[in-house]
């Protein structure tokens, strides 16, 4: 008892972006309310699936938030690449993802927040995706 | 209870206070000299010209591109015979704006997202297919290059293009863009050329087009990214003109072609218009007058063909929404209606499905009628 931190000041949240696209209001937005809600963000930008693992993995974090841009199958790829090099390493995305890309998404385990989340329903998943509600 | 409503209460999308009506006292002694001047009539905030869109209706002017160089030119064509009286030719964001080659690894990466957003076109034989049949050498065409670092590779392509088919250069009609906000803003790269080479690179395409193809716009300034990354209005209005004074100071200093051609040169720009009718509106008439005064004031260039601004519109896709595409059909006649009454020169609507994807033919034939 006790021996977990139960505020977010220790928990590392990835964010990257699968697509080469321009589009980078959403994860900028989403980024900064992590931050203030006391999380450390690491924002990469735009990066393919190895090197959105190897920054998981160099920067020991605790959750990864993926923006996609573009087809679902690049974010698809990202998330296997995670999953099969970071186990149990949760996941969740955003981006203007339309319902089909967000099933596919959803079958992998991925919790997806297309347009018209809620920030603050957002920080409390990456609360609970990080044991720390 | 009701209670009388404070004025301080109302302000505008750029928090500038709103009274509950307004009376000829209000105009602020600077502009009062301004109030007489008629349309055409520098500083030009009441319009570019004296009769408006009864003689010079505004350029139909929309975004199109996608797949392979046959699919945009096809679309393209269905623009044209919908009604646009222009066309701009979207390059694949993956190959055009990064520079990459088809086959390189950072595309390779996102194989599927080839072609979403324009078609993929590497060589002068890619863009004559999408000029296949198209009348460039009477039509606006927008040759693509929208960041500074593909523009060189996009204008040379569509210019080799109307050579071949034996069109003087002289009187080619069209723009390419070659804008800083796209290219630091709105569409970064993963590698991004310095900003100092940028500015090279769009001072060596002035001087070329002032040389070569005089009838080009060669660069055009957009307000719109950083509007559409969160800058209001008047922030719009300045990061726009400040952005054009580096441009003339480069000419300047470079000193090879007159500054009032480069101001020329440099008067062909484009703003967003969003929701709030009467301030974007404003927006528009306050951003000729600002140049022409601008002109004046720093450069001494007074001749009204020059410091008269020319405008291109596109509305807000940061307000066309993705619950109810439909219901963006109002907002796109609402903005568009919102930039003809600022004045402009040239608009394109955004697609009602903007938030779910590039416009499909449908969307592009609303975009269109809305503009009829």
């Amino acid at each position: 008892m006790g021996a977990v931190d139960s505020t977010p000041h220790n928990r590392r949240v990835l964010m990257a972006k699968t697509g080469l696209d321009g589009h980078w209001r959403g994860p900028t937005i989403v980024a900064t309310a992590l931050r203030d809600a006391g999380f450390e963000v690491i924002m990469i930008g735009m990066a393919k699936a190895e090197e959105v693992v190897q920054a998981a993995i160099d920067e020991d974090v605790d959750l990864v938030g993926l923006n996609i841009g573009g087809h679902v199958d690049v974010a698809v790829r990202a998330v296997e690449s995670i999953q099969t090099a970071c186990e149990g390493l949760p996941i969740f995305a955003g981006g203007v993802v339309p319902p089909h890309a967000k099933r596919r998404l959803e079958a992998l385990g991925v919790e997806v927040y297309p347009p018209g989340s809620q920030l603050p329903e957002i920080v409390d998943a990456a609360r609970r995706l990080t044991n720390t509600a | 209870m009701h209670q009388e409503s404070d004025d301080q209460d109302w302000v505008t999308a750029s928090g500038i206070p709103l009274k509950s009506f307004y009376t000829a006292d209000d105009v602020p002694s600077a502009h009062r000299q301004n109030v007489g001047a008629a349309p055409g009539e520098p500083p030009f905030h009441r319009g570019a010209y004296a009769t408006g869109y009864r003689t010079k209706p505004w350029r139909i002017f929309q975004l199109s591109g996608f797949g392979k160089p046959e699919d945009e030119n096809e679309r393209i064509k269905f623009l044209l015979e919908q009604g646009a009286t222009g066309f701009l030719k979207e390059h694949d964001r993956n190959t055009a704006d990064h520079l990459y080659n088809v086959d390189h690894p950072e595309v390779d990466a996102r194989r599927e997202d080839v072609g979403l957003t324009g078609a993929v076109m590497q060589s002068v034989r890619d863009i004559d297919i999408c000029l296949n049949d198209l009348p460039i050498d009477s039509t606006y065409g927008h040759a693509g290059g929208a960041v500074v670092q593909h523009a060189p590779f996009a204008l040379a392509g569509y210019w080799t293009v109307a050579k071949r088919r034996g069109y003087d250069l002289l009187r080619l009609p069209g723009t390419g863009q070659s804008d800083y906000f796209l290219t630091y803003l709105g569409c970064v790269t993963k590698q991004q050329v310095p900003t100092d080479a940028g500015l090279r690179l769009n001072a060596d395409i002035i001087e070329f087009c002032n040389e070569h193809l005089p009838r080009w716009v060669p660069v055009s300034i957009a307000g719109y990214n950083g509007a559409d990354s969160g800058l209001n209005a008047p922030q719009e209005l300045g990061a726009l003109f400040a952005n054009a004074v580096e441009y003339l100071e480069e000419i300047k200093r470079r000193a090879k072609m007159p500054l009032e051609k480069a101001a020329r040169a440099c008067g062909g720009v484009s703003f967003r218009i969003s929701m709030d009718v009467f301030e974007e509106a404003s927006k528009l008439r306050a951003a000729r007058l600002m140049w022409t005064q601008l002109l004046r004031d720093r450069y001494s260039i007074t001749d009204p063909k020059v410091s008269n601004l020319r405008i291109h519109v596109v509305t807000a896709g940061s307000r066309m929404q993705y619950q109810q595409p439909l219901n963006n059909i109002v907002r796109g006649t609402l903005m568009g209606l919102t930039a003809v009454l600022g004045g402009v020169q040239s608009l394109g609507v955004s697609g009602y499905d903007e938030a779910l994807s590039i416009p499909s033919e449908h969307a592009h034939q609303m975009s269109v009628r809305i503009q009829k």
